[in-house]
């Protein structure tokens, strides 16, 4: 097996740490609305599981891609979504089939490495990186 | 009562089935943008990881909208039927 490059690594990382960030507010906003069980738990595990390993999958399909011509880069990347359409597709039908998992808290954390894009421009802030390219140097 | 019930259930799946079109556009956006990435690359190779960041993050938004399709579907086979259904169970007893 082909090891992981440090770009992806990195970027799975941050995506898994929003990821139980958002959880865990999930899992706020459940209980003061009063409709927290077991299955909310449960189904907030198994998706923000799915959802990382998606974002890895994605991270390594790129990887690998990134080194093959154009042609096969595009096929690679067209495959590897098909696929993992289908790995979100199996996960989605068994959280809300499934009686031990709340449906809705399943679903919801397949959203957040969307979110974490979204708050990436607000970590290079922060990160020195991103001061040096705010100052055009 | 049957024939009513049958229409919803096959213009669910009909509609999970045309929703799930959207799944396309992902695949297709998420190849052209690592075939750039590669030229991009190839022409720079020392920008590797900066490429690598940002097409990340292209792709993870880029399926986004795939999920939302899926969501869509999903909804329309497993919650939207039952729904209906009540909703139908209930208009016909009040005609009654």
């Amino acid at each position: 097996m082909a090891k992981i490059d440090e770009t992806v690594m990195r970027e799975t990382r941050y995506v898994i740490k929003v990821i139980i960030i958002l959880s865990v507010i999930m899992e706020a906003v459940f209980l003061i609305v009063g409709i927290w069980n077991y299955k909310v738990l449960i189904g907030n595990i198994f998706g923000g599981t799915i959802a990382a390993v998606n974002f890895l999958l994605m991270g390594i399909t790129v990887q690998k891609a990134v080194l093959k011509d154009e042609k096969d880069a595009a096929t690679t990347m067209k495959l590897s979504q098909t696929l993992r359409n289908g790995m979100l597709l199996v996960g989605t039908v068994l959280a809300i089939t499934l009686p031990f998992m709340n449906g809705a808290a399943a679903v919801i954390p397949l959203f957040f490495p969307r979110i974490a894009m979204a708050l990436i421009p607000f970590r290079d802030r922060n990160s020195t990186e991103g001061k040096v390219n705010s100052n055009g140097e | 009562m049957e024939l009513a019930i049958g229409i919803i259930l096959g213009c669910c799946a009909l509609g999970a089935g045309i929703a799930m079109i959207a799944g396309i556009g992902p695949g297709i956006g998420e190849g052209n943008a690592v075939a750039k990435a590669c030229e991009a690359i190839g022409r720079q190779p020392e920008c590797k990881g900066n490429v690598t960041t940002t097409m990340l993050m292209g792709c993870a938004i880029a399926e986004t909208t795939g999920l939302y399709a899926l969501v869509i579907a999903i909804l329309l086979i497993f919650v939207a039927p039952g729904r209906l259904v009540d909703i139908l169970i209930e208009t016909m007893g009040n005609i009654k």
